[in-house]
């Protein structure tokens, strides 16, 4: 070991101090991940402001952001605006379908994975259904249930499902025989060998599906949305505004979609990535 | 003759029969790149032969509704559009790079209330609180906002569904929907299919023009191509005002070129229901500034109010009346 390898091993820091380190370490993770937005948005608004591109096409940013604010009030509270109101509806929409999704086809795809027949009976639908684009289905989904939240609910289930199935499915079946044969040597039941050895091994690829299908859904969610919307959620809202040239509010959706989508990425699927299958140690930290 | 002559003579004789076909358009001095949309004029005049008589080519660029067509129209897709009265106050809200240089029609009888034909409605009365497809922010949506402010009901005492024609179409055959409110000829389709019945007329009710946009920057480089098409429009109103039956076969030819087979007799019924006069008097201009203020206070809209002095230009019409000999 050198010396200062040992130096540093050596040190003893106070826990104020590991906490400034650590802030000040997020602080400078979070500066890099937003200093080219913020480079990209000031490009944007002196192009719009400048005139170099059609200012009702590509609004300033500036613009964007003062009516997202307009959006965001309301006479009877923060709570009551049109936008909450909207997000509300959307979130609402993609819990329905995604849960829908994740309770069904884990399971599925689980039993899938395990049983050899299920697998060879469902395989082919999967393989045969899933390349399908996820809005294709909006058409024919309001010819059965009609221009309600149930069309947007099952489209939004419909896109869920295949990531889930097919990774629920391919985490059970990338599991080593070694592990299984070794946990039937020591007299595992087939109870615990599901519950200690499959579902954990199986557990990075149930994740990994899971987080492509919220992906995917929220993006299915507002096309779905802007098709059968009726009357509300984020993506009827964008298309509401389109017609009548409201660019600045069409904006602030797509922002306010993105700024969401990265929040159930960030804030649901990274905390439970580093509960269950960090901690496990079946993944690598990251 | 062997098998390897006679390919190679088809070989030969394709090209030379699509450069045949499309003579007409490589040949003719003006061309006019026009939205195309399920309208009697927009169908007439694309259809039919007007715009060579004025050494024209008319390239249509299909939309759905005049919503689509703004856009269009503001990007330079195209050089001119069919635009609904409310699409044509969103468009001026926020440009001015746009004009309005003619009327297409004018009148409410275009626009009407379908429901499914074994269903109990009588009466626009009877759909409160049901779902009604329509396209907002288009010509029909400013109809429905006046009627319905004329009852003193409320948009929210129905449940509006906002869609396209096709999506509305679909929905009342398969009953998603109880009610659509569209325009001609995509109502009477729908009735001469035997899906839906009429219980309302907007006639009377409204006299929306749809007017005839371009951009203004075309108006100014391509003045003479815009006043051939005025010309070509004119001769198309004509038709359609003077001779119903051929106009309804030209109709229905072009209808059926984009797969919707229709009975000419329905369609010659549903002509009549507006009048087809370019010109825009000062009616149609306080039209379109009441339905402007009507979005406006119904909260659709943002921006300022357009500057109405420069947003209509009649002198296209003038200039095409010369053309025209009159």
């Amino acid at each position: 070991m050198s010396e200062i390898q040992i130096h540093r091993a050596g040190e003893a820091r106070s826990p104020s101090a590991e906490f400034a380190a650590g802030f000040g370490h997020k602080a400078l993770g979070g500066l890099r991940f937003i200093s080219p937005i913020l480079i990209v948005l000031a490009l944007w608004e002196f192009s719009s402001r400048a005139g170099l591109v059609n200012a009702v096409l590509l609004p300033p940013p500036s613009a964007i952001f003062r009516n997202m604010g307009r959006l965001f009030q309301s006479d009877t509270g923060f709570w009551n605006s049109p936008l909450v109101g909207h997000i509300e509806v959307s979130l609402m929409r993609l819990l329905a379908g995604y849960g829908m999704a994740a309770v069904l086809c884990t399971a599925l795809g689980l039993l899938m994975g395990i049983n050899r027949r299920v697998y060879a009976f469902f395989d082919p639908i999967v393989t045969v259904i899933m390349p399908i684009p996820s809005l294709a289905w909006v058409p024919i989904v309001i010819l059965w249930l009609g221009m309600s939240n149930a069309t947007i609910i099952f489209v939004v289930f419909l896109t869920a499902m295949f990531p889930i199935i097919y990774n629920s499915a391919a985490g059970v079946r990338s599991i080593s025989k070694k592990h299984l044969w070794a946990a039937e040597l020591m007299g595992a039941s087939r109870q615990k060998i599901f519950f200690k050895v499959l579902l954990p091994g199986a557990m990075p690829y149930v994740i990994t599906g899971h987080i492509l299908a919220v992906s995917l859904a929220w993006r299915a969610l507002v096309g779905a949305e802007m098709l059968a919307g009726a009357g509300l959620g984020l993506g009827y809202m964008i298309f509401d505004a389109r017609t009548f040239m409201d660019t600045e509010t069409v904006y602030a959706g797509i922002m306010v979609i993105a700024v969401l989508g990265l929040l159930i990425e960030k804030g649901v699927f990274r905390p439970l990535q580093r509960f269950t299958i960090e901690r496990w140690g079946t993944v690598r930290a990251g | 003759m062997g098998a390897f002559w006679k390919n190679l003579a088809r070989l030969i004789a394709a090209p030379v029969i699509l450069l045949a076909l499309s003579l007409p358009a490589l040949t003719a001095d003006h061309s006019i790149k026009s939205a195309y949309r399920l309208t009697f004029t927009s169908i007439a005049v694309t259809k039919g032969d007007f715009a060579e008589k004025y050494d024209l080519a008319i390239k249509p660029i299909t939309f759905p509704t005049g919503i689509e067509i703004n856009e269009a129209l503001l990007t330079g897709s195209v050089d001119v559009g069919e635009v609904g009265i409310a699409p044509l106050a969103t468009l001026l809200t926020r440009t001015s790079d746009v004009v309005a240089v003619g009327v297409t029609d004018i009148g409410g009888g275009r626009y009407k209330t379908v429901v499914r034909k074994e269903s109990p409605y009588k009466s626009m009365d009877d759909l409160l609180g049901k779902k009604v497809a329509i396209k907002v922010g288009s010509g029909n949506y400013a109809a429905f906002l006046t009627y319905i402010k004329s009852r003193g009901w409320k948009e929210s005492d129905f449940q509006i569904v906002n869609a396209g024609d096709q999506e509305a179409i679909a929905a009342l055959t398969e009953g998603s929907v109880d009610g659509v409110i569209y325009w001609e000829p995509i109502v009477s389709t729908l009735i001469a299919k035997g899906i839906a019945r009429p219980i309302f007329s907007f006639k009377g009710v409204v006299n929306n023009p749809t007017f005839l946009v371009m951009p203004r920057k075309f108006v100014e480089n391509e003045r003479e191509t815009a006043i051939r098409f005025i010309a070509a429009y004119m001769d198309t109103q004509e038709l359609l005002s003077t001779d119903v039956p051929a106009a309804a076969k030209l109709v229905v030819k072009g209808m059926s070129a984009s797969g919707q087979k229709v009975d000419p007799k329905v369609i010659e019924l549903a002509i009549p229901s507006v009048d087809y006069k370019i010109e825009m008097g000062s009616q149609v201009i306080a039209d379109e500034k009441a339905t402007w203020q009507l979005l406006k206070d119904t909260g659709k809209l943002r921006g300022d109010e357009p500057d109405w002095s420069v947003a209509f230009d009649g002198s296209l019409i003038e200039a095409a009346k010369k053309l025209r000999g009159e």
